[in-house]
């Protein structure tokens, strides 16, 4: 296989399981910045080892399984008492998390349908926030409200967001 | 996946936790919460699970929907208007402290719909095309490159916590770097390469690069920020979907890991060609930044962001510097580099000449001998002034001529601290933009010499051209003050105010300083008061030197 051949295979196999990385990812550090960083050195570290994918096996559980050992081990470079939940709890979630992230298709698919019905408003400021990456407290003071208003205001729109999916799934079910 | 209103609580200290903003007491909930069942472990996962999709896919959005580019500007006032009143009505986002959420309601069985194969989704097709993006840039390298000798051209000048791959793990300052080499790929810290025509490129990882040409690197992914001098220009900057010609300036560049590219001009200006380079060009000037589309190669206008790059860094003082242009002379007095680094309320001991923390004076009397500064590379000395002897106020033996005769007496070791002007008071009229501002208390007697040499070189890309600060002493105590200020530039006497009888009365010192000045001396002295029974000579003189700054240029 040459090289570009090898790339085009790593990305095609990554680009379906990207969303279910950053996922897990997620789960374990529960921070965005944090997260965000995480998921980028796991992209790099991916495609480093790829030659130790072994291909026609899960290459979802296998980029899971390399971003749990970055992960761990950038909770490692933190403090003790820079952990929140300590090593035992996050042991204890990864296992889940595994599981869990894996679902994580089939809820995009519905949330697409969901952020559909969204008015503007909402809309507006789930792309200001997410696609913009703009931080609650630089949205706030730019338009001089409190940062409490935009974090309910987020929060208020994910609730309806998953009380939408939960509402297919039980249809579809 | 459930949900039930009962626990919008829950929900909502899980949104807070995932977006930064719940506190500790908050933090302490959701981790006994969490302890408490596997249940709960599985609904923290389900909800981060949600919010994962959510954020991804609005990402996934970002030149799909018509929405985006009205939305990279501003939210319209009917956004905020409705907002506003949203907030009125709003309920408060309540952290439930003591109790733990019920459990049990958290626990129902879920049917999920059947795992389905799914075609690539709308995201996947996205990162997809994006990528492809990137294999062609590596290929376009090779083909349309002219055949390079594998030449030295550049040299790692310099890093700061710097991590390399495995290939590259030996690179260390002065290792020289050579064209059409391996790609590098700098895992953590900050590098700088200086090329042989006296271009200079700090990265930032995580990046990928390579030296195409002794006036040309390729960036994969990671941040590069250039300074080219006038002889160099033309040099250039490769990313998967631009080429960025410098036309004599400073620029940065980003490329993230989707293939997207960030440019920031911070000088001159740039000549960028995107995607299809016959029609997609565009000539960038000095503070304005741009982004091109991983996907169509279209330019954009983004904020444009003149801290976004670290533009230099220095081992030796572990600066970066993203260009600001001032260094805080408070921030060297708490250990500091001027650039943040410092300790608020750390200080130097005149007696030891070390950092210290509130170092008193406890042997009375002292004589007016220069101590030289070791904790700090910046800071060349220090002494308790006294004109009765000679006061030598440098390293190079600077004398201050005109120091008055003080008791030589001093209360305590000169400190960075955060203190609240009071402006009502003041001669000139303080910027009330925040009510702290830096400062460097010196109750009298105190003298300290900085070495402008080795402050320099903490941002050697800039002029350090001028010292501002405000003085005046502050109302720690209710009596009468009595203090002279002094600052000097190489035993030079620069500025003077003496008998400061009034507190919280601040006056404006602004000295130019040129490229020759070495030393840089703050004094305070006790206003010639006499000591007697009741105070000493330096009471109530608690003298600061507010925002001492020096202006970068």
């Amino acid at each position: 296989m040459t090289e570009k051949q090898r790339h085009r295979l790593f990305l095609s196999l990554y680009s379906k399981c990207q969303a279910r990385v950053y996922a897990f990812i997620l789960m374990l550090v529960h921070n965005n910045h944090d997260a965000d960083e995480i998921f980028q050195d796991t992209s790099v570290l991916l495609w480093e080892k790829f030659d130790q994918y072994e291909e026609g096996t899960n290459f979802g559980a296998w980029a899971v399984s390399i971003a749990k050992y970055q992960v761990f081990g950038h909770l490692r470079k933190k403090k003790k008492n820079e952990l929140t939940f300590g090593f035992d709890m996050m042991k204890s979630i990864a296992n889940i998390a595994e599981f869990e992230s894996s679902k994580i298709d089939t809820r995009i698919k519905l949330l697409e349908i969901c952020l559909n019905k969204l008015d503007h408003v909402g809309r507006s400021l789930l792309l200001l926030r997410y696609q913009q990456n703009m931080p609650v407290k630089k949205i706030a003071q730019r338009k001089g409200v409190s940062s409490g208003v935009i974090y309910r205001k987020l929060s208020k729109l994910f609730d309806a967001l998953r009380r939408c999916v939960n509402l297919s799934v039980s249809h579809q079910s | 996946m459930t949900h039930k209103n009962n626990n919008t609580n829950l929900d909502n200290m899980l949104f807070l936790l995932l977006e930064g903003g719940l506190d500790e007491d908050g933090m302490q909930s959701i981790k006994t919460w969490l302890s408490s069942s596997p249940e709960a472990k599985k609904y923290y996962c389900e909800f981060i699970n949600d919010y994962a999709a959510m954020k991804y896919h609005v990402n996934s959005m970002i030149d799909t929907d018509e929405e985006a580019s009205s939305i990279a500007s501003e939210l319209d006032a009917e956004i905020w208007s409705s907002l506003a009143e949203y907030e009125k009505v709003a309920p408060v986002i309540e952290v439930n402290r003591k109790q733990p959420p019920p459990q049990r309601e958290l626990i129902q069985k879920v049917v999920y719909p059947p795992r389905e194969t799914r075609p690539i989704n709308k995201f996947s097709i996205i990162f997809l095309a994006l990528n492809v993006a990137a294999i062609l840039f590596l290929v376009f390298f090779l083909k349309f490159t002219p055949p390079q000798k594998t030449i030295e051209v550049a040299t790692v000048s310099d890093s700061i916590n710097a991590k390399w791959d495995d290939a590259n793990a030996s690179m260390r300052r002065g290792t020289r770097l050579i064209t059409m080499g391996n790609k590098m790929l700098l895992r953590e810290g900050l590098a700088e390469l200086t090329f042989d025509n006296h271009t200079k490129a700090v990265i930032e990882a995580p990046a990928e690069f390579q030296i195409l040409a002794d006036d040309r690197i390729g960036m994969m992914y990671g941040k590069i920020y250039t300074t080219v001098p006038p002889n160099a220009v033309g040099f250039s900057v490769y990313t998967p979907n631009a080429k960025v010609i410098d036309m004599g300036t400073e620029f940065g560049v980003q490329v993230d890991f989707n293939g997207n590219t960030q440019l920031s001009v911070q000088k001159g200006k740039i000549m960028l060609l995107a995607g299809d380079v016959s029609t997609n060009k565009d000539e960038v000037l000095a503070g304005v930044a741009k982004r091109i589309s991983g996907t169509t190669g279209e330019i954009s206008d983004i904020e444009f962001r003149s801290d976004y790059f670290v533009r230099g860094i220095n081992s030796e003082s572990n600066s970066i510097w993203r260009g600001q242009s001032t260094i805080n002379l408070a921030d060297i007095v708490g250990g500091g580099n001027g650039l943040g680094t410092g300790k608020v309320d750390m200080g130097i001991d005149p007696i030891s000449g070390t950092l210290t923390k509130s170092a008193a004076n406890n042997n009375g009397i002292t004589i007016n001998e220069y101590r030289p500064v070791l904790s700090t590379p910046f800071i060349d000395g220090i002494f308790i002034p006294n004109g009765r002897m000679k006061q030598i106020i440098s390293s190079k033996g600077h004398i201050f001529k005109e120091c008055p005769i003080t008791s030589g007496d001093w209360f305590i070791s000169p400190e960075n601290v955060m203190r609240t002007l009071d402006s009502e008071l003041t001669q000139d009229p303080v910027d009330s933009g925040s009510p702290f501002v830096p400062c460097i208390v010196m109750h009298a007697n105190m003298g300290i010499t900085y070495d402008l040499q080795a402050i320099r070189s903490i941002v050697p890309e800039a002029k350090t051209v001028r010292f501002r600060s405000k003085i005046g002493v502050g109302s720690e105590t209710d009596r009468q003050c009595n203090a002279d200020f002094w600052v000097l530039v190489d035993g030079e006497l620069r500025y003077k105010k003496t008998r400061i009888i009034e507190k919280e009365k601040y006056y404006s010192v602004d000295i130019k300083l040129s490229e020759n000045d070495r030393f840089l001396t703050l004094v305070t002295t006790d206003g010639g008061d006499l000591e007697d029974q009741a105070y000493t000579s330096i009471d109530s003189d608690w003298c600061r030197y507010a925002e001492p700054t020096l202006i970068l240029e």
